[in-house]
């Protein structure tokens, strides 16, 4: 489903050019459940935006669903992201002055959805998170948690065929954070959609079926886990 | 789709209040101010032209041929005949009045020290259906025809301690040259529209002043007020063309030929049209300042709506409806304050008296500023569109960041 085919991407600091990713190549078949992880400037978060299509490769090659994404320009990939793509932020990222419901419904209003659809698929989703009830309060009087949690019915509610979180428990207790990955992983088996996080957390890695271990921008180990 | 990118932008509003209503009240300043402006130029113009319809010049004007050529040399005996001027006047279409006056310059005699005035020949009975001068006579009655009567300038008679019923001895040239003079009574007392009128005016009895200046069935000019909707310039060419073909030629102009001043309000209203423009940009800064604030602060925000598959038109969209709503309603709460301010001030009028005094202007002392909806319509469309204009510099800007730049802001 995703062919990552020896990636390399730079950035420059300042004067000094940083190699995040040096030739990284990866295959990830749809319905994974798979952990990028490795330290701090492994690159891990680096090839989560690649493979999300909202940052520019240097060399290599991206394909998902047979579409080579890494040679679409700006508008093609926004095409591609708001079909295919689900993203979850490690500070949720909501728009603060929307409600839960608003807040989820706002991408379904981005597809040529129907309005009472937008309004039936979005009730369920929040539902399926366990935010019933919750759905008109400000991401402000949610807590941290139940902000992942819209995050989370965010980025499924289009039915995407992958979801790309970024260090989604960084910002939560270790008691949340393992109710949103209890979370992802009933909705990954329930959907059978493809998940990718980053992580450098052991628990989060205790829970993916695969490893995929980063060190100074190469992989150090892929590893499948029952 | 555009209805909750609508409904976003609304609520955006709502985050910085105070930011929202200071961007809200620069528009509103600008559009205040300019309502205001263009009414008091609008009042000026209004006034000046009935000012000049009634005291100066009137919509079309019959002079000598020569006269303006002789003009500075104060030639009174350069004249039209009233007979002539009336013969062409009546096969003339587009006139709703016409008044024969004789204006020259005299002296008044006090205790062997001569005062200079100006001395206005009119037929108060034909000048009934021209002026209003009943409104104008603040003292006493107008003066009648074949008496050696007249009425003064408020400020003149002041001036030279004259009341109703004294009598004044005036000196003036005469068509042939020598010298003739006059003593008349004061029947009464004129307040003027224009401060120079009221310190130096005296009318008279046009019969009188044709006998003071030796100029029989003449007057130095004829003015004409044309009916509505009749083009000044068209008349006057009616005019000339009948007065020729009668083989009595005239000088004939309209109003805006006559007065330079005239003329340049017109040319004024332009500039202030232009003026408009700057002030709109003035206001329209704030709304810059405030989207790049607003842009800059949200830029996660940014990136986040363009990982969830925002075009960068939608996003260009959003802000440009977060500037319009501000506008929309910043414009329309300046006009609508800038109408109020208007419609009171043209009730009570803005009292220039003071800084008129000396002035010689054709403008009235008192000023009436004069609302005009179809450009107070544009002020108000005029101010939403810049402030749109405005809002979609920094928003294009926003909506070429890559989504990654923009989600690394903190």
């Amino acid at each position: 489903m995703i062919k990552i085919d020896n990636v390399v991407k730079n950035y420059e600091n300042g004067e000094t050019e940083v190699k995040a990713l040096r030739g990284v190549s990866l295959n990830i078949e749809k319905g994974e459940f798979t952990s990028i992880a490795g330290p701090s400037g492994s690159g891990k978060t680096t090839l989560l935006n690649l493979i999300g299509c909202i940052d520019r490769l240097d060399q290599g090659e991206i394909t998902i669903k047979n579409e080579a994404v890494s040679k679409m320009n700006k508008v093609e990939k926004t095409k591609f992201r708001r079909k295919n793509l689900g993203f979850v932020f490690q500070t949720y990222n909501l728009i603060p002055v929307l409600s839960a419901y608003e807040n989820v419904a706002f991408v379904l209003s981005l597809l040529d959805v129907s309005e009472a659809e937008v309004k039936q698929r979005t009730m369920d989703i929040l539902k399926e998170v366990g935010l019933e009830g919750m759905e008109n309060r400000k991401p402000s009087k949610l807590s941290g948690g139940q902000q992942q949690r819209v995050a989370i019915a965010r980025a499924l509610v289009k039915k995407p065929e992958i979801v790309l979180a970024d260090e989604p428990t960084a910002n939560l207790d270790s008691g949340t954070g393992e109710e949103i990955l209890k979370l992802m992983k009933e909705m990954n088996e329930k959907h059978g959609t493809t998940f990718i996080f980053s992580t450098h957390d052991k628990m989060v890695m205790d829970y993916a079926n695969r490893l995929v271990m980063l060190h100074d921008g190469q992989i150090q180990s892929d590893e499948s886990r029952s | 789709m555009t209805l909750r990118i609508a409904r976003t932008a609304f609520k955006n509003i709502a985050r910085n209040k105070r930011r929202s209503i200071l961007s809200g009240a620069a528009i509103a300043v600008a559009a205040m101010s300019i309502v205001i402006l263009f009414a008091f130029i609008g009042g000026m113009s209004k006034d000046m032209e009935n000012n000049l319809r009634s005291y100066y010049t009137g919509d079309v004007n019959i002079r000598n041929v020569d006269y303006e050529e002789y003009e500075r040399f104060n030639p009174v005996h350069l004249t039209v005949n009233i007979d002539d001027a009336e013969s062409a006047i009546s096969n003339t279409e587009g006139i709703n009045a016409w008044v024969p006056r004789t204006t020259f310059g005299t002296s008044i005699y006090i205790d062997g020290t001569n005062h200079a005035a100006v001395g206005v020949g009119a037929d108060f009975e034909r000048e009934a259906g021209y002026i209003d001068l009943e409104e104008i006579v603040k003292a006493g009655r107008l003066p009648e025809a074949g008496k050696n009567e007249m009425i003064m300038g408020t400020v003149l008679a002041e001036n030279l301690h004259f009341s109703i019923g004294d009598k004044v001895t005036i000196m003036t040239m005469t068509a042939s040259r020598g010298t003739n003079a006059m003593t008349l009574e004061i029947t009464g007392l004129a307040a003027f529209p224009v401060a120079a009128l009221n310190s130096n005016n005296l009318w008279i009895p046009l019969d009188r002043v044709q006998h003071l200046l030796q100029t029989p069935e003449a007057a130095q000019q004829i003015m004409i007020e044309t009916a509505e909707g009749y083009n000044r310039s068209k008349v006057a060419e009616n005019i000339s063309a009948a007065l020729t073909a009668a083989g009595t030629p005239g000088d004939v102009n309209d109003m805006e030929n006559m007065s330079l001043m005239f003329g340049m309000l017109k040319l004024a209203d332009m500039i202030y049209n232009v003026i408009a423009a700057f002030f709109f940009i003035l206001g329209s800064t704030v709304i810059i300042n405030t989207t790049m604030m607003v842009i800059f602060e949200r830029m996660r925000e940014i990136g986040t709506l363009s990982a969830l598959g925002m075009h960068g038109k939608e996003l260009v969209r959003l802000f440009l409806l977060e500037g319009a709503f501000i506008s929309a309603v910043g414009a329309a709460a300046g006009v609508v304050l800038g109408i109020i301010i208007t419609l009171y001030l043209g009730r009570v009028g803005i009292d220039f008296t003071d800084a008129m005094q000396g002035v010689d202007m054709e403008i009235s002392a008192m000023m009436y500023p004069v609302l005009s909806i179809p450009k107070t319509i544009f002020v108000y469309f005029y101010s939403v569109i810049i402030a749109c204009l405005a809002t979609l510099v920094p928003s294009r800007k926003a909506s070429r960041i890559q989504p990654v730049e923009a989600l690394r802001y903190i």
